[in-house]
């Protein structure tokens, strides 16, 4: 297993290479980050030192190789708005669009898997069949509508909760957290609930199809036969025969959510990455883009090989074929 | 005679589809002593599994017992009728006084779990005991049906499991609660012939021991007429003969029971110029059986008054039943 992690973060290292330069290579087509960020009044003689102290005068492969230089020495060089270093303003904001993520990722899974199961067990049940029929809408109309539906309801006509914004954060090792405090709560309420429908509804699908067709299978059936009492059937017997295909769905979805994210965030104007990478896309800012990516990249490299031990974990038939 | 410890009267299992009613199970009785083999026998879809659910009440819907009653006896408090109890009192039977060996051990097992762990979670459903009392069991039940070297089997899953080892766990998990009776469904069918033989005397020998009683469902009156005392024969949902073995082996007095004994190739008779013998034509489909008896539209004897369904009639010594108009006078096939 552990030689399966190694090959597992060295192949990660290649993907994570053609990526930077795919994304580096992408931004320097699009255009020249001078026009965007000069100002109007600038003379030819000012945007010329600027763009020679940015090194934007090299050739894209001279570009490149500075750039790799100084990420292997842990820099991931300034933005060419702000001047910030990339670092800081990815550390700003990332905890933002993570507290929002893992927070919508509990509401999806923790709502949408139990109740999915009960509807599995009971599919002729009148409130299986509901549940199905309101999946089917939770997962067809796009979520930006259901934030907007949200801040309508339960911030315009019905002010329970606050509409934009982080509202009161803590700091904890000098990150801002918002879901420490009361406040930061609420303000997380809405934009963790529009983010988590879609996945809820395809949480309760999964395990609602799922348990229906293992609730059929012969071993469940001598589980009854052994007179084991139903809720060992459910939950060891089927359940865990169940959570294979549904983790791997989780870990695609983890990825799916940080790219919803950017959607949500601008409906509730949540400072999280998704915005800052819109608005540096926007402005040509590559450092900023291409930083955003590799850790993104590399985020998902993690989430697949966790998906990958949870197997090792749930199924142990995958376990010889990984010694074999 | 001792009152039996099984009985089945006039078992009815249907399934309530959209398209009427599959009757799968339609009038069966028999019965059953102490320590006692009977031979369930019939075609693929004469009803002989559903009738072992039903025993169990573990029937899946649509399917339900619309008639009829199961009578388990007990030795101290009298006698229960199965299908009338709840589902919670039926689940304190079965696996405990009731257990079933399914047809497929490649399917009838949880992949996900150690065979110790199936094996030990039977026991403790019904039992106050620890689990390595559990434990201590499993391993002895499992030596008692020749799985070799049972304390490391134990933490084995069933993939690394052969398909005759795997029907051994699954007797195995049969027997851990020494059930008073134990229905087999076919339980050698999908094993390999040698390894069929093994189970086969294994299970005599247990059979033997144990005083369990058990009712041996299958499709081939081969296995059965050195394994069981009894032998009930069913076609399309109904028991359509019932006798001892050698009796209503050598002297089958039902068309489609000599149909069947005719069918088995004997000993030294599988010269290629002596061909087997057929029943003509296929089980009727349960959507759409015709009036009267099923068989006459496949028997050679039938005539006007098969239009009418015979009733299930027993000898007057109480040992032999037969639902036939026109039925073979005890002659030998």
């Amino acid at each position: 297993m552990t030689e399966m992690i190694i090959r597992r973060l060295l192949q990660s290292v290649v993907t994570l290479l053609v990526l930077s330069f795919i994304t580096f290579a992408g931004i320097y087509l699009i255009g020249n980050p001078m026009e965007v960020l000069a100002d109007e009044s600038a003379t030819a003689a000012q945007i010329q030192a600027a763009t020679e102290r940015l090194g934007l005068d090299q050739p894209l492969w001279v570009q490149y190789w500075h750039y790799m230089e100084r990420l292997f020495a842990g820099d991931f060089g300034r933005s060419y708005v702000t001047s910030l270093p990339v670092s800081t303003m990815i550390l700003q904001r990332l905890p933002a669009t993570l507290e929002m993520t893992v927070i919508s990722l509990l509401i999806s899974v923790g709502i949408g898997l139990p109740l999915g199961v009960v509807a599995g067990v009971f599919p002729k049940s009148r409130w299986s069949r509901g549940g199905s029929v309101l999946s089917v809408l939770g997962f067809s109309l796009p979520n930006f509508w259901f934030g907007l539906m949200l801040l309508l309801c339960l911030a315009v006509w019905f002010p329970i909760l606050p509409a934009i914004g982080r509202g009161q954060t803590v700091e904890v090792n000098g990150v801002a957290w918002s879901f420490l405090t009361r406040d930061g709560l609420a303000h997380l309420a809405m934009p963790a609930l529009t983010l988590a429908i879609g996945n809820m509804a395809l949480m309760f699908r999964l395990a609602k199809s799922g348990m229906q067709e293992v609730m059929l299978l012969d071993y469940i059936k001598l589980a009854r036969i052994k007179g084991l009492p139903s809720r060992r059937i459910v939950v060891v017997h089927a359940l865990r025969n169940v959570m294979i295909p549904i983790i791997t769905i989780i870990g695609l979805e983890i990825g799916g959510l940080i790219a919803g994210s950017i959607i949500t965030e601008t409906v509730f104007a949540w400072p999280g990455i998704g915005k800052l990478l819109i608005d540096s896309i926007n402005m040509l800012d590559r450092p900023v883009v291409v930083a955003y990516m590799l850790i993104f990249t590399f985020t998902f490299v993690l989430i697949n090989l966790i998906v990958d031990i949870c197997y090792i974990v749930l199924d142990p038939r995958t376990r010889e074929a990984l010694q074999g | 005679m001792n009152r039996p410890l099984l009985e089945v009267r006039n078992l009815q299992t249907h399934f309530l589809t959209s398209m009427g009613a599959i009757r799968a199970v339609d009038d069966v009785s028999f019965s059953l002593q102490r320590g006692e083999v009977l031979g369930l026998v019939g075609e693929s879809g004469s009803g002989k599994t559903i009738t072992g659910y039903s025993i169990l009440g573990v029937v899946d819907e649509p399917g339900r017992i619309v008639g009829g009653e199961i009578v388990l006896r007990d030795t101290e408090d009298g006698e229960v009728v199965l299908n009338h109890l709840g589902e919670k009192q039926l689940r304190r039977l079965r696996g405990n006084r009731i257990a079933m060996i399914m047809q497929d051990p490649m399917m009838s097992l949880n992949p996900s779990l150690r065979i110790g762990t199936q094996l030990v979670e039977t026991v403790l459903a019904h039992r106050q005991a620890s689990r390595s009392e559990a434990e201590r069991r499993a391993v002895d039940v499992m030596r008692r049906v020749g799985i070799p070297d049972p304390e490391q089997r134990m933490q084995a899953f069933p993939h690394e499991f052969s398909g005759g080892m795997r029907q051994r766990v699954a007797i195995a998990i049969a027997l851990i609660n020494e059930p008073d009776l134990i229905i087999a469904d076919e339980p050698t069918t999908a094993l390999d012939v040698t390894t069929q033989v093994q189970i086969l005397s294994e299970v005599q020998k247990l059979a033997r021991e144990t005083g369990t009683a058990w009712i041996w469902i299958t499709h081939d009156l081969a296995v059965v007429a050195g394994l069981a005392q009894h032998i009930a024969v069913m076609y399309a949902g109904k028991v359509v003969e019932f006798g001892a073995t050698e009796d209503l082996l050598d002297h089958p007095r039902h068309p489609y029971t000599r149909g069947l004994i005719a069918s088995i190739p004997g000993e030294g008779e599988l010269a290629a110029d002596r061909r087997l013998h057929q029943i003509p034509g296929n089980t009727p489909s349960l959507l759409n059986l015709p009036e009267g008896c099923a068989f006459r539209t496949r028997c050679d004897r039938a005539g006007a008054q098969c239009d009418i369904q015979p009733m299930l009639e027993t000898s007057s010594a109480g040992d032999r039943a037969l639902r036939c108009w026109h039925p073979l006078e005890g002659q030998s096939p």
